[in-house]
């Protein structure tokens, strides 16, 4: 939709009020409800917000300890530049239409911090190689039959699963249960004009599991957003919660496998015919940048403290930066064994991850590898759990995660050092909120303080 | 003698470790302290912080929470330990150990040194550091005495702290963080809050400047 459409547009779907939706650092959605009048008034810049958005913690506390040049001098404002390509009706709410945005400064500067503008500052990087990029993401969650009301006053804990007690995944008893409350999600993803394929019951109790068409990474990230939004807001009408919390219980946990294939002129850019593994040089310098920046890449991968306690061995979630061809014991499994189906699904993410910052790791780690003609280790054909101590490892924590994302170089010359700079902050500030406010650092299990954190909001 | 921390040590490690490191500054109580064998705790009397400090052979080696083999466990209000109006730590153990348990309670408080003796060392370490200010002004308010560190060419680059001896020494030396002593109105400043928000960077890595 361009500018000139915008009036013609809200008239016909006769929207009174309109709601801004952007990323957070922590991938929350913000926004603002605004009368039509006041968002025609807004553009092109958007409404304002507290700078204070980027410098907020999870928990609502504000930080301290840095500082970047986008922020005023003392306290100010940021802006919400819609992308009025996204503009929807909104399916359940009449007279109320969506659109995302991006932060800028007060001077329309985009906002190195903001997810969507270092996601699209990659996907430039890509394009500028004659490269296009699609994606498709694996979103796991867990429903429970409490409305948050009443899982707050039980601290979270002894919720009722949506569906059976028992781990047990892919059938359509279990499904069962959950199909009012999906139908309902479906239904208002339709409305969204966002492309699902499949939803499923998964293996911890009330998890499911939702599958997206694959799009480009703009498109792609924007619909997970939405659909968390839209998952949440499912639950709260219904009277139920979901959370994407990484491990919110002592069952499986909340992953966010992400597929993506890489195109040049239309063809895939990862296969090659006339090579016996199919694999085309550029896929293989892709995977060698992938598996070079992994252990770096999860700081933003895994980016809560919780997202920890999912990456253990035996529990679905990678624990090494590895490769193999059809193999979902290591970090990427590599599909290429036809040039429609040649893709990298990359296995690290929880689901707590802000997908804009996810996509553009990803991507940036590939771009790295192209860069640096980067040659991948050797497949890893094992089982890529139960090593012995000392095997080569990803970080096992949001610390040393930030330690290993400092040290290495690759992510940061294509991400930018502003972000970098300030991310680094952020998840040590993460850290030193949880030693700090009575998170407990010998705890085998989920703590209670991350529930309180991370259960509604990641 | 040598003060080693477990691979991703908590803050508390950390902070001990600045402390002990901070204690080993005196030749003194350094002979005592290569001398200890034993195992010494420190919990968190409100949340569940902990350290476990292991001594043996010259050194001592930390790592998070209450070891099971402690032979001395120490509870204390963490953001109180010192001050005036601490509360009376709980001890376990001493009696069964009173030479280490006296030893390594001596190494957990440093001999006190003068505020600005502080302050000089933290802006050793501050100035160093990214967009720091030029100029840090800091005003003693139990006696008006001032104390300049650097020097701001333009004008327009100093930042003020302001509050009493102790609470200054909190801060300088490594006990408290500026920025949560300055939200709790213990001290108080005049500047940007880009200054507020470094300099509380730098406070904090101060705090935890043991771990390097």
């Amino acid at each position: 939709m361009t500018p000139e459409d915008l009036g013609g547009w809200l008239d016909a779907h006769q929207i009174t009020t309109v709601r801004t939706e952007g990323a957070s650092l922590d991938g929350l959605v913000l926004g603002k409800h605004l009368s039509r009048d006041k968002f025609e008034r807004s553009l092109p810049l958007g409404p304002a917000l507290s700078d204070l958005v980027f410098a907020w913690d999870i928990g609502g506390s504000p930080q301290l300890g840095w500082w970047a040049d986008f922020r005023q001098p003392a306290l100010g404002d940021v802006h919400q530049r819609p992308d009025l390509t996204t503009m929807v009706a909104s399916p359940n709410r009449p007279g109320m239409a969506d659109v995302i945005v991006d932060h800028v400064t007060i001077a329309g500067d985009p906002l190195p911090v903001c997810p969507r503008v270092v996601l699209r500052g990659v996907v430039d990087r890509l394009a500028a190689r004659g490269l296009t990029a699609r994606c498709a993401c694996e979103l796991e969650f867990m429903v429970f039959r409490e409305p948050y009301e009443s899982a707050r006053r039980s601290r979270y804990r002894t919720l009722t699963p949506m569906g059976t007690p028992l781990p047990i995944g892919y059938t359509t008893h279990n499904a069962h249960y959950l199909t009012e409350f999906m139908d309902e999600v479906v239904r208002r993803l339709d409305g969204l004009g966002i492309a699902w394929e499949a939803w499923s019951d998964e293996a911890a109790p009330g998890q499911v599991e939702l599958n997206f068409e694959p799009a480009d990474p703009l498109a792609t990230a924007d619909r997970v957003l939405r659909t968390k939004q839209a998952i949440k807001e499912v639950a709260i009408d219904r009277g139920a919660s979901a959370t994407f919390m990484a491990k919110p219980t002592a069952e499986y946990g909340n992953g966010m496998h992400i597929h993506h294939s890489l195109a040049r002129d239309g063809a895939s850019a990862f296969f090659d015919a006339s090579r016996d593994d199919h694999r085309s040089t550029d896929m293989r310098h892709w995977i060698g940048g992938l598996v070079a920046t992994m252990p770096a890449a999860v700081s933003i991968l895994a980016p809560t403290v919780n997202s920890y306690r999912r990456m253990v061995g035996f529990a679905a979630a990678p624990t090494t930066p590895t490769w193999c061809e059809e193999n979902k014991s290591t970090g990427l499994r590599v599909i290429s064994r036809s040039e429609k189906l040649a893709r990298i699904e990359h296995r690290v993410a929880s689901a707590d991850v802000n997908v804009y910052l996810a996509l553009a790791v990803i991507l940036a780690g590939g771009i790295a590898g192209l860069d640096g003609d980067i040659e991948p280790p050797d497949e890893y054909t094992g089982l890529a759990w139960g090593e012995p101590p000392g095997s080569a490892g990803l970080p096992a924590s949001i610390s040393a995660a930030a330690d290993e994302l400092e040290r290495d170089k690759l992510l940061t010359a294509v991400l930018g050092e502003s972000f970098v700079d300030y991310w680094l902050h952020n998840r040590r500030w993460e850290w030193l909120m949880f030693h700090t406010g009575g998170g407990d650092a010998g705890a085998a299990d989920v703590t209670e303080w991350e529930l309180n954190r991370y259960f509604e909001l990641v | 003698m040598e003060v080693v921390l477990e691979p991703d040590a908590t803050p508390l490690v950390r902070i001990i470790a600045t402390t002990l490191r901070e204690s080993l500054r005196d030749p003194d109580l350094t002979r005592k302290a290569e001398g200890l064998r034993g195992v010494f705790a420190l919990k968190s009397a409100k949340d569940p912080q902990a350290v476990t400090m292991r001594f043996a052979a010259g050194r001592v080696a930390l790592a998070h929470g209450v070891a099971p083999d402690a032979q001395v466990v120490v509870t204390v209000d963490l953001d109180n330990m010192t001050g005036p109006d601490a509360p009376k730590p709980k001890v376990k153990g001493a009696l069964g150990h009173p030479m280490f348990a006296l030893t390594v309670s001596k190494l957990l408080e440093p001999k006190p040194r003068a505020w600005p003796e502080h302050a000089r060392a933290f802006w050793e370490f501050t100035s160093k550091q990214r967009d720091t200010p030029a100029h840090l002004r800091v005003v003693c308010l139990d006696n008006g005495a001032i104390l300049d560190l650097g020097r701001d060419e333009s004008g327009e680059d100093t930042y003020e702290i302001h509050g009493s001896a102790a609470a200054l020494e909190s801060i300088f030396s490594g006990n408290s963080v500026f920025g949560q002593d300055l939200l709790e109105g213990k001290v108080y400043a005049i500047g940007s809050m880009k200054y507020a928000s470094v300099l509380t960077g730098c406070s904090l890595a101060w705090m935890m400047r043991g771990a390097a």
